[in-house]
């Protein structure tokens, strides 16, 4: 399995009484691509924050049979950073460094490579998501949101993670650029036999996606607890 | 990478943070500025004499007999008879000796009566003994010699004449217009109250005083006198004298035979230590100056704080980004630091600069008007070891910020 939930339940430390996440089981297979929807306030991005071993939960998170809650604070950086790529709806990039800037912090942290292999590495990846060399150098905050998401993709994918996770990550296009990101994404994922997880609330991008789990049905919060 | 972040994330807020660098700037400009010249006027405190064994004075306090010897500031309570003088200075065991005689004046200026050992054994900052710019020492009863900064500041030339007041007062009215001195020599810089006296021998303060009692003139008895040789010039008392030993073993015991003289109450201090006891009279002000410099440094490293824990709610997505592509909480302290760090560094640097500039373009005019020779090299032992207690204190101040952000990135907050 790429992600398997079990008996996942947190709270923030400044308000124990009231339960974000309380999810008694789920379970994404590897290569999957998996669209998760649920309403603004509904645990979507506690329920990434978990995935990716930024807070620690109850229960078990297992991403591709490594259970995060097992791991050390420095452990769950160095296999988030190794095998998870994130894409969002805004603030992708660090906004004054350029994208190959963005590329290789994401690469320090995960691989650790360095030097022209990486270099070269970069510049495919990021011709491979058709950006043009003349927006290498700029700095993030100069290209547009369809050019940063694009950069983004790239660097999740330099340190050629196993988990995909889109968070929103349409909700700042137009319609016409969505279905270009959409079909990129997918091409992506699917060349480089990645797991895809796309929370989102807009249900028309459902008929890209092989499965669709509503957060309601996974997380079981109930009225006013 | 880590650098390049830190760097390219300070370029990002250049406003603020060229606000916190001018801050740390001017407060690292303060602080080093004061110690300087606190180093250099100590050092120029305690140079302005050297060589000397004991001065010797009437009866006072050690640092009134400093001053008034050595600095020229204040007046004896009592003078030295001459043959008192005369009896300790044929001493078997003093090697040379200064006889100073103060009083009169010169256009505020003080003059020194004195004999041409002066020239040969009074020696300052690392017993570096006087050196004549132009000219030779007094020879001659009405010969003069001036010190740097009296001949620079009344442009005196070899061969000008000129009259001495008698008191100390800047404007006299008792003028000894009837015998005036002749410039034969002027002597080199020495950054001491040297440079503000004029040197003439004992036998000439002796002339220009003959028909004067009670320091005015007796009225009625104005007669030129054309020949001093039938003249008994040789004083009756001097105001002190400063001498050298043959044994520096014998110091303390020749120190104390003066101070029980039989023939006058004197006294004997070691220049070293009276200089050290008034230095130390300064020490209020010294510890004030550095408290306030101190302060003013604490200000900026808590400015440079409060910005960069500013910053941090600033670039809270940027910090969530760091987090989920795989910073740990460590690197974001260290970031802060590193960013702590370059604010300091530059502004150690922009200090230094600034501090040097100010130092050689006001040399001239600090030592017009004070006397001091403030070097513009401001790195000394001091200086490095204040500079490492800077970068001490502005990481021990910056963990403020970054340990926010590292608790922060820990709880899973960013």
């Amino acid at each position: 399995m790429a992600i398997d939930l079990k008996d996942v339940q947190y709270s923030y430390p400044s308000n124990p009484g009231k339960m974000v996440l309380n999810i008694p089981s789920w379970s994404v297979p590897e290569g999957e691509k998996t669209f998760l929807y649920g309403p603004s306030g509904g645990g979507k991005s506690t329920l990434l924050n978990a995935l990716s071993g930024l807070i620690k939960t109850t229960g078990n998170v297992t991403i591709f049979g490594q259970e995060l809650n097992g791991l050390s604070a420095k452990q769950r950086d160095r296999f988030r950073a190794k095998n998870i790529g994130f894409v969002f709806q805004q603030f992708n990039l660090i906004s004054y460094l350029d994208a190959l800037d963005n590329i290789k912090l994401a690469s320090a942290f995960g691989s650790g490579r360095r030097g022209e292999i990486l270099e070269e590495e970069i510049k495919n990846l990021l011709n491979e998501l058709n950006i043009s060399a003349d927006e290498w150098h700029e700095p993030a905050r100069n290209l547009s949101i369809g050019q940063q998401q694009r950069i983004a993709i790239a660097r999740s994918l330099i340190n050629k993670p196993q988990l995909l996770i889109a968070d929103e990550p349409t909700s700042s296009l137009d319609h016409a650029n969505r279905d270009i990101f959409m079909s990129l994404l997918m091409n992506i994922v699917e060349e480089h036999k990645i797991t895809l997880l796309l929370v989102s609330h807009d249900m028309s991008l459902s008929a890209h996606f092989s499965s669709t789990v509503s957060l309601n049905e996974i997380n079981r919060i109930e009225e006013g607890g | 990478m880590f650098i390049r972040l830190a760097v390219k994330s300070l370029l990002d807020r250049k406003g603020s943070v060229i606000v916190s660098l001018l801050a740390m700037s001017v407060s690292i400009f303060v602080l080093l500025g004061v110690e300087h010249i606190r180093h250099q006027t100590k050092e120029n405190f305690s140079n302005t004499v050297s060589g000397v064994d004991l001065i010797v004075g009437g009866r006072t306090g050690s640092v009134n007999l400093l001053l008034y010897s050595v600095f020229r500031v204040g007046n004896p309570t009592n003078n030295i008879r001459w043959e008192s003088y005369e009896k300790i200075a044929s001493s078997r065991k003093v090697d040379w000796v200064i006889p100073i005689s103060l009083g009169d004046s010169h256009k505020g200026y003080r003059v020194l009566g004195t004999s041409t050992d002066y020239f040969k054994y009074f020696s300052y900052g690392e017993k570096r003994l006087l050196e004549f710019r132009d000219g030779r020492p007094f020879r001659d009863l009405f010969d003069v010699v001036l010190g740097a900064e009296v001949a620079r500041k009344l442009n005196y030339q070899l061969g000008d004449r000129l009259v001495l007041a008698h008191g100390v007062a800047a404007t006299s009215f008792s003028l000894h217009d009837d015998r005036p001195f002749e410039v034969v020599g002027i002597l080199n810089p020495t950054g001491t109250p040297v440079d503000q006296t004029l040197h003439v021998s004992l036998a000439g303060i002796e002339a220009i005083h003959i028909d004067w009692q009670h320091g005015v003139r007796v009225p009625g008895s104005a007669a030129p006198i054309d020949n001093f040789d039938d003249i008994d010039l040789q004083p009756k008392s001097i105001t002190a004298f400063m001498l050298g030993l043959k044994e520096k073993m014998a110091t303390f015991r020749f120190q104390r035979g003066v101070n029980n003289f039989k023939g006058e109450p004197l006294m004997a201090i070691l220049p070293g230590v009276a200089l050290s006891e008034l230095w130390q009279m300064m020490g209020v002000l010294e510890k004030t100056l550095l408290l306030v410099s101190g302060l003013v440094f604490l200000a900026a490293c808590l400015g440079v704080s409060a910005m960069l824990l500013a910053s941090i709610r600033e670039r809270r997505r940027e910090i969530h980004l760091l987090r989920v592509i795989g910073a740990p909480p460590r690197f974001l302290f260290f970031l802060i630091e590193l960013e702590a760090f370059f604010i300091t560094f530059f502004g150690v640097l922009v200090g230094s600069v600034l501090l040097m500039s100010c130092l050689l373009l006001s040399r001239d005019y600090v030592i017009e008007r004070f006397g001091l020779h403030i070097s513009s090299s401001i790195f000394t032992y001091n200086s490095i070891y204040m500079i490492l207690m800077v970068f001490l204190a502005s990481f021990f101040v910056a963990a403020i910020p970054s340990c926010v952000s590292y608790l922060r990135a820990r709880k899973g907050l960013d």
